[in-house]
């Protein structure tokens, strides 16, 4: 793995284990002069550990950072016009909510109340880590919050283009541009909620699980990265456990190192969720009602509606990308590449939920389903963009070279 | 690419872009900030009611113009001794009472109103 990409890498563990290092000191009371030391002790071992066979990069063409550069200058542009002061309602309403509570010493399960709209169960990735940086700085700030969204979200096309630029610089440009067009992936990226930095995890374990075969360590990676997807939303969980089963005997085979890489963000879950947070209103509210809802043709309709007009008016590009790849398959009579399979699995989930769903549907979709298929999206264009730059550097854009 | 270089381009617009946000809205008060003055020095908050006191004098509904009632996560000065969720009332009608503060979104519009016409 490119260097570059471990640093970027890097940012996402750095976050993780802030969060969690934080929600499992805050639980005894510790006081910040206590928690940040053995924070920054925890993020200077993780550095040491994941570039411990670091070795410095080639000199490359400056064209390939002016490239980048000028490509986050042009994200970070458009999220200036597209970005609300205080994010969109569920930041306010849920997840900066849920932040200020956490930065109280004392008070912070007073959160675990507002059971009727704030959504307690959330899991605390997010919440935590602002939490944290308002501990330090001595309370809440409106930067926090957007500083650490806006880094999330840059992350996301930086470490698919340090993934890809050394197989073809061309198709790590285009994918760039996707994402500098795609108005839906800024205005989600700065709108404060928990959704992209999902999409973010979720992407870095594909990254990670594609070197897997040549070097193992990165199973623990892979695994601290799906163990991050899951405190990071209830989504998460069934991110994390489709892609475990779609490579359930890489999992088996090497569960010592995927215990490694899983065990703190369980911990840090299992706590949360056994010991403070309620249950989740989809799952605590299924009844024989919500199971009839499967032979309702009418919601896969509704559902199947709402999606198609979500994709058509915001990621019409990778639809096209999606089907004529399925088409294509189907010509040549082969299967899929496995991790197209495995995003479109996560869709089949998603649309179940939304199934068995005892919300009024139209109000679910209308709120939800857009962030849902944002989650989807990083992993999206990082697979066809590196079937389309050739793994083994070979691809048909390889040609192309600046 | 050295990886401290790509570093020093994403931190500085990072930075950049924070600092555009800061002077962009440091100033705004938009609706959010003034949910929060209005509702400065909340003491009570009825649990799965609608009524809430502000300053221990005034009561206050919260009705949304839409179906969709959604709950303002209200954060305050001296939330420590409460729950700080403010419910809405489980009525799509419009306020009969002064409204001191609404929002209004792509979606939902947003009251908070006194229990009374005035």
């Amino acid at each position: 793995m490119q260097s570059d990409s471990k640093h970027i890498l890097y940012i996402g563990l750095g976050i993780g284990c802030i969060s969690i290092l934080y929600y499992l000191l805050l639980i005894p009371g510790l006081p910040v002069f206590i928690i940040a030391p053995v924070i920054i002790a925890a993020l200077v071992f993780l550095y040491r550990w994941l570039n411990k066979d670091y070795h410095p990069a080639v000199q490359n063409n400056i064209w390939r950072m002016a490239i980048l550069a000028i490509a986050l200058v042009m994200i970070a542009d458009k999220a200036d016009g597209l970005v609300d002061k205080h994010g969109q309602w569920d930041a306010w309403a849920i997840w900066n909510l849920h932040a200020h509570y956490l930065a109280d010493p004392v008070y912070w399960k007073n959160m675990f109340r507002n059971l009727e709209h704030a959504h307690p169960d959330y899991p605390l990735a997010l919440p935590a880590t602002i939490a944290f940086f308002s501990r330090l700085a001595g309370g809440f700030h409106m930067l926090m919050p957007y500083t650490l969204h806006v880094l999330i979200m840059l992350c996301i096309p930086v470490l698919i283009y340090t993934e890809l630029y050394r197989k073809s610089l061309l198709v790590a440009s285009l994918m760039l541009l996707l994402f500098i067009n795609n108005d839906m992936f800024i205005t989600q990226g700065v709108s404060q909620m928990a959704d992209t930095m999902l999409a973010f995890f979720f992407l870095a374990a594909f990254v990670c699980f594609d070197y897997a075969k040549e070097h193992r360590q990165m199973i623990i990676l892979t695994s601290a990265f799906l163990g991050l997807c899951m405190w990071t939303k209830n989504e998460g969980i069934l991110l994390s456990l489709v892609f475990i089963l779609f490579h359930a005997k890489v999992f088996v085979f090497e569960w010592k190192r995927v215990l490694y890489g899983i065990a703190l963000p369980l911990i840090a879950l299992l706590v949360f969720k056994l010991g403070y947070a309620p249950a989740n209103d989809l799952v605590s509210r299924q009844s024989a009602e919500t199971f009839n809802n499967i032979t309702d043709w009418s919601r896969y309709e509704q559902i199947y509606r709402s999606w198609m007009d979500t994709i058509n008016q915001h990621y019409k590009t990778l639809k096209y990308l999606v089907v004529l790849y399925l088409l294509y398959c189907l010509l040549r009579r082969k299967l899929p590449d496995s991790r197209l399979l495995l995003i479109l699995t996560c869709l089949a989930g998603y649309f179940m939920i939304y199934i068995f769903s005892h919300q009024d549907l139209e109000w679910h979709l209308f709120t939800s389903a857009h962030r849902l298929l944002h989650q989807l999206m990083p992993v999206t264009v990082y697979v066809f963009a590196h079937k389309f730059a050739g793994a083994s550097g070979k691809g048909a854009f390889q040609l192309i070279r600046l | 690419m050295k990886a401290p270089v790509l570093l020093i381009i994403l931190f500085f617009v990072v930075a950049v872009s924070a600092w555009s946000y800061y002077h962009k809205f440091s100033n705004v008060q938009d609706d959010m900030d003034k949910l929060a003055n209005a509702l400065h020095g909340v003491k009570d908050v009825v649990q799965g009611g609608s009524a809430i006191s502000i300053g221990g004098n005034v009561d206050i509904t919260i009705r949304s113009q839409s179906r969709y009632i959604l709950a303002p996560g209200i954060v305050l000065a001296d939330h420590k001794d409460t729950s700080l969720m403010i419910y809405p009332v489980q009525d799509s009608a419009m306020p009969a009472g002064k409204i001191i503060w609404q929002h209004t979104d792509e979606r939902f519009k947003y009251y908070i109103t006194t229990s009374h016409a005035e």
